[in-house]
């Protein structure tokens, strides 16, 4: 009896073996790409794919972002899965590789630069006043904050947005989601020297949190560590007559003050906002342009830093990075490890994206820029939340007319688009490269 | 004892087999779309296999001496590729600028009658390529205008359904 059951169970099992194989099998081969995907056609290929055609920025980078439009500051949302970039003053957003985006503002709305708050809310700042930001000469000029509410929907397609912070001069995300706003307060008298507060931004729904300690100067840029503990300002101070000088400061939430850790000297200011690393505050720092000169005299830019346990106020150039290495922006990884540096190895080499390892100084390209104009704001740069690729906008430079074998809105190079340039296994390069 | 270890191996061995075979056999058709690509990379204005073609000819010399004011004269050459003739092929040409925020576009249509297979027909428009007014309402970045760039998209379609486009940039 005992026998005659092992056997019909022998002969049973297998047989349900195989249905289970067969039940499986669509399941385990849904993990490539079958045949009749819905979403085939609107979603970017990965570079790998061989279907890009040379994007003039080496292997492996990726189009994000295709077809007309002056695009800029990509951001990406704290989950990796959407990035957000100014178009042409509105602020767009999209899944990362799908080809289409939506506006989550009207059309004229004139924005600067948006920060994602939560996956869905974000904060826009107003326009910035070019000058102001790239000037010793000239204080920032304030812009209102915008929020956008995640649920909200206008009927041209755009999000809810509403103002909510006045005077904002720099902000940035903060790692674990929401932003921090630097505030422009009004001096009471002339006498008084121009001031600034923090203020902490989580959601549209979250009560906004006011950092009381002024901080002295206009703060022109903005970051917060990667551990979310102080954020790192580029504060322009008046001197009088209308000039100013550049300091770095950190501002630790928990003590709830402002520290000044390095001061430039008279005519040389900060680009974009310092970025805390292990090893020391980076920054971007050269002497003022020259209104007078034009291009002319085109400023040349360098990275210092400031290394940690030694705020001697004294800035030192950043190892690794060759003397002749003209900066123009930089972007700590999200695990502050690296440094995404786009700048030239010297001022007659093409501008390229670079990634310098702070543990080992070594600087390494993550680019190859054929004949791109990759834009040089320090707002223009983002790292993807995994720290496994950088967010950059470029476009083919011409010196004359081109023509393309594609409609425009299929075409990623002739015009400002996002670009994924991946930035984990990179080749050290030699001294030799130019 | 042996015959439940001998079972056993017998129901792996099965499924292995099983599942191999099926995935051998899903891999070989998603294969396919992967070297495809989900965006199609096919260039509209060469030849396809299936009949019948248009070719689109916008040579860049031609667009060396395009200035940005009204009454800018520009030709086209579009030919027949096909064996069949076409009884009409319609040219359209749009004049758009960079800006999606303040789109603006000027639109411009010919008809070249009668195409006959591996015929060329150039054809001329004359277009207004003088920039927009400033928009008021809106402020834009700094620069922005001197950095727009001129788009000229072309297309020419026949009624039997071939159809080609080119794109044409100009720089500030």
């Amino acid at each position: 009896m005992l026998s005659r059951e092992r056997i019909r169970l022998a002969a049973t099992l297998p047989a349900a073996f195989t249905s289970l194989a067969l039940a499986l099998t669509p399941m385990l081969a849904g993990c490539g790409l079958l045949p009749g995907d819905a979403r085939e056609g609107e979603t970017i290929p990965p570079a790998s794919a061989g279907t890009a055609t040379d994007l003039g920025l080496g292997p492996g980078v990726r189009p994000l972002s295709f077809g007309p439009g002056d695009k800029g500051s990509p951001r990406v949302s704290p989950s990796g899965e959407k990035v957000a970039f100014v178009l042409d003053g509105y602020v767009a957003e999209k899944p990362l590789y799908a080809r289409t985006s939506r506006p989550r503002t009207a059309n004229n709305f004139g924005a600067g630069h948006a920060e994602w708050l939560t996956d869905e809310g974000m904060a826009i700042l107003g326009p910035r006043d070019e000058t102001g930001d790239r000037g010793a000469g000239t204080a920032p000029t304030p812009s209102p904050l915008f929020n956008v509410r995640p649920d909200g929907s206008l009927s041209d397609g755009s999000s809810d947005v509403a103002r909510s912070v006045e005077r904002v001069t720099a902000a940035g995300a903060v790692p674990d989601g929401g932003a921090l706003a630097a505030v422009a307060v009004p001096p009471e008298s002339a006498e008084e020297p121009t001031s600034s507060r923090l203020v902490l931004l989580r959601g549209s729904e979250e009560t906004a949190r006011v950092y009381l300690r002024s901080i002295k100067g206009s703060v022109t840029g903005l970051s917060i560590s990667p551990d979310g503990r102080r954020a790192v300002m580029a504060v322009r101070r008046d001197t009088g007559g209308g000039e100013g000088r550049f300091e770095v400061q950190t501002y630790q939430f928990s003590e709830g003050r402002a520290s000044r850790v390095a001061r430039l000297p008279v005519g040389v200011e900060i680009l974009g906002a310092p970025q805390w690393t292990p090893r020391g505050i980076h920054f971007v720092a050269g002497e003022a342009a020259d209104p007078a000169a034009g291009d002319r005299n085109p400023a040349v830019y360098g990275l210092y830093r400031v290394p940690t346990g030694s705020y001697s106020y004294t800035p030192e150039p950043v190892p690794g990075v060759g003397e002749d290495f003209v900066a123009a922006s930089i972007k700590v990884s999200p695990d502050g490890d690296r440094l995404a540096v786009v700048g030239r190895r010297n001022p007659g080499s093409p501008t390229n994206l670079y990634v310098l390892d702070l543990a080992s100084e070594t600087l390494e390209a993550a680019t190859a820029n054929e004949n791109m104009e990759v834009k040089t704001n320090p707002l223009d740069l983002a790292w993807s939340p995994d720290g496994r690729s950088v967010i950059l906008v470029a476009r083919g430079a011409l010196s004359g007319p081109k023509v393309y074998d594609a409609p425009a809105q299929s075409l990623s190079s002739a015009f400002y688009n996002l670009y994924e340039v991946p930035v984990t296994d990179l080749p050290v390069e030699g001294e030799s490269e130019g | 004892m042996r015959g439940v270890a001998l079972w056993t191996l017998g129901a792996a061995v099965a499924f292995l087999a099983t599942a191999g075979a099926f995935l051998l056999l899903a891999n070989l058709g998603g294969g396919l779309t992967v070297s495809d690509g989900p965006i199609p990379q096919a260039d509209p204005s060469k030849a396809q296999d299936s009949k019948p073609t248009l070719v689109l000819e916008l040579p860049e010399d031609r667009l060396e001496g395009l200035e940005r004011k009204p009454g800018q004269r520009l030709a086209l050459d579009v030919e027949n590729g096909g064996d069949e003739e076409f009884p009409s092929v319609d040219l359209t040409l749009d004049v758009t600028s960079g800006d999606t925020a303040q789109p603006r576009k000027r639109s411009y249509r010919e008809t070249v009658e009668q195409l006959a297979p591996n015929e060329p027909a150039t054809v001329e428009f004359e277009i207004d390529l003088s920039p927009p007014l400033p928009a008021a309402s809106r402020e834009a970045p700094a620069g922005a205008d001197s950095q727009s760039r001129e788009i000229l998209e072309v297309r020419a379609t026949a009624p039997e359904g071939a159809s080609a486009v080119k794109t044409a940039v100009l720089a500030p």
